[in-house]
């Protein structure tokens, strides 16, 4: 379980997030939505300790971030998006790099299948598409085999048939007991998968209960001004 | 620690920066051969003539002072110094007349008789002024080290058989030309340069291509992946620089003869007496050196990309820790006797194995002693900025 205590972020003095508690269980998938530019995106590099937060803010199954830091990063997951893939490499190379740092016993070979990426394996990241990218890093996740999985906007890039694709991986790992944050703009996603939904909103974190409802409306009543 | 090392070693293999490293490697140790391309090899007609102008100098002396009607008594004793001096290069003249058939050992044994007859008359009285033989393109040590240096090189010369070729030599073969490129050729710090520009681009790779945030999730500690850096980085400019030295070395030897590893450099450790040093030794030696040289600068270039991860400022950083080595820096007063416990006091490898240098050192292997010890006082500095940063 992940548990966010007062968390409290400002960049250049501008606030982005006041005071934030939360907690993330285990087997949960927690949807993050918000407009652009409003910190879903700094909100998953606070989680990971990419960004400095006060001591005791972070703590995950237990573990504090900042007393035992490589414990803490053991059980996570996070690559922001595929520019950060190394574009001379192969995907076998950063897959397998993935499997031996995270000490990972996911078969690597079973995971290429079932996301249909036997044809560019042994390709090279800079000949990729982008939604070939975006297959890269979903594997990467899985094979990480990491218990928390902060996953920013996987759906950019990808054709329906992947979208589905992916939806589907994510309630696998969800019900595998991964805890999960996912951002997205993708509101009928989000809806179909999440079982909790933070919305971003003056450095708050609305926290809505996944009940069916349709997240469209909900995004449009709170981040849409009267008469847009 | 090892996946970390492999990805990371292929990662920068890959890079094109190993290519002009390597390239820029052999075009600065090529530099003489190029110059040297079409020219006749005039060596041992050189040699010649260097004997042949110090000969005439000492010609045009003695009939100076045989049309002087007086002469005091000790005109009259430089006289008779003079013609004994004359008498000495009539036969080195004679016998290096015979150009490259000359017979090696006859033109070593009346070298080596001259160098001897130099250095009684210097041990005798140091201000007798003796006429020497200039080499083209070397400097004349009037001292009596530099008399008994001349003594120990034409003695293992001609007991080893060995023809001599002077530094400026046209054409040298490939053993002695490496080692007078490294030695007087290409300065130690354009060599090191050029290693200093691969590292800071090698050390802001991942701030460069913006992947330095999967770098720092990974769940091992930074310093490790540091560590691993340093590891990477030996890997890789070794077998460059070991593959430039071999490339230069096979291209000479192909057109100029391989040359002899046992060809004598001679040096002194006490300022008094002479030894030998033979270019297998140098060269080992030269090897050892550098390498040290370049992990305290990839160490040096691991601390301050913490700080400064671009390019620029780590090259900067580095290029200026380089420029505190030169002689006019290290050699200053206000350094004084702190100067041998300096990395920058041995950067100037030639200078330092052949014991030439102008400032205080702690000697070839004590110069290895610093250079590690301040590759692991920045380490150790290096862990403490990377635990600190980690409990913040």
């Amino acid at each position: 379980m992940l548990t966010v205590t007062d968390l409290s972020f400002s960049f250049k003095h501008h606030p982005i997030f006041d005071h934030l508690n939360f907690s993330i269980h285990d087997g949960e998938l927690v949807g993050l939505v918000a407009p652009n530019g409003t910190g879903k995106t700094t909100l998953l590099r606070l989680l990971c300790g990419l960004l400095l937060t006060a001591a005791d803010t972070l703590v995950l199954n237990d573990i504090k971030l900042y007393q035992h830091r490589t414990k803490y990063l053991k059980q996570l997951f996070f690559l922001e998006n595929s520019n950060q893939l190394y574009s001379e490499l192969t995907v076998a190379d950063h897959l397998t790099y993935v499997k031996a740092m995270w000490r990972s016993q996911i078969d690597i070979a079973s995971v290429i299948d079932e996301l249909e990426m036997r044809d560019y394996y042994k390709k090279k990241i800079k000949t990729l598409s982008l939604g070939m990218k975006q297959h890269v890093l979903l594997a990467m996740y899985i094979i990480s085999d990491a218990q928390t999985l902060f996953i920013d906007e996987p759906l950019n890039g990808l054709d329906p048939t992947s979208i589905q694709q992916f939806e589907h991986i994510f309630l696998q790992l969800k019900n595998a007991g991964k805890s999960m944050v996912i951002s997205s703009h993708q509101m009928d996603s989000v809806g179909r998968v999440s079982d909790r939904v933070f919305f971003l909103k003056d450095q708050q974190i609305i926290d809505v209960k996944n009940t069916g409802q349709d997240m469209l409306t909900i995004y449009n009543q709170t981040f849409l001004k009267a008469g847009d | 620690m090892l996946a970390q090392y492999q990805i990371d070693l292929k990662r920068h293999f890959l890079s094109a920066t190993n290519i002009v490293v390597y390239a820029a490697l052999v075009i600065l140790m090529l530099g003489t051969f190029f110059a040297q391309t079409g020219k006749p090899n005039t060596t041992q007609a050189g040699l010649y003539s260097d004997y042949a102008a110090s000969g005439d100098a000492l010609s045009n002396e003695i009939i100076a002072l045989r049309k002087q009607k007086y002469r005091t008594a000790s005109e009259n004793e430089r006289l008779a110094q003079k013609v004994k001096e004359r008498s000495y290069f009539d036969q080195i003249i004679m016998t290096a007349s015979a150009g490259p058939a000359t017979d090696v050992d006859q033109l070593n044994t009346v070298l080596l008789n001259y160098a001897k007859y130099t250095q009684r008359v210097t041990a005798a009285d140091p201000h007798i002024r003796l006429q020497l033989i200039k080499y083209t393109g070397e400097s004349l040590d009037r001292s009596l080290l530099g008399r008994t240096k001349e003594v120990t090189f034409y003695n293992y010369l001609l007991k080893h058989h060995i023809r001599e070729i002077p530094v400026g030599a046209i054409h040298a073969p490939a053993t002695n030309y490496l080692t007078y490129a490294f030695l007087y050729h290409i300065s130690p710090f354009l060599i090191i340069a050029v290693f200093l520009v691969a590292m800071a681009e090698l050390f802001t790779l991942d701030k460069r291509e913006e992947n330095i945030n999967f770098t720092n999730i990974l769940p091992i500690s930074k310093f490790k992946v540091l560590l691993t850096r340093v590891l990477v980085s030996l890997t890789l400019y070794i077998p460059i620089f070991l593959a430039a030295v071999l490339s230069v070395f096979v291209v000479t030897g192909l057109h100029n003869g391989w040359g002899a590893w046992d060809y004598p450099l001679v040096y002194s450790l006490d300022g008094k007496h002479a030894l030998i040093m033979t270019l297998a030794q140098f060269m080992l030696r030269f090897i050892g050196l550098i390498f040290t040289i370049l992990l305290f600068f990839i160490v040096l270039n691991t601390a301050t990309s913490l700080f400064w991860p671009t390019i620029g400022t780590n090259f900067i950083i580095a290029g200026a820790v380089l420029l505190t080595g030169l002689p006019a820096v290290i050699a200053q007063s206000a350094v004084g006797s702190i100067a041998k416990f300096l990395p920058s006091a041995y950067f100037n490898y030639a200078a330092l194995i052949l014991h030439q240098t102008s400032w205080p050192t702690l000697g070839y292997f004590g110069g290895i002693a610093v250079l590690l010890s301040w590759a692991i006082f920045l380490l150790i500095g290096t862990f403490g900025v990377v635990h600190h940063r980690q409990l913040l």
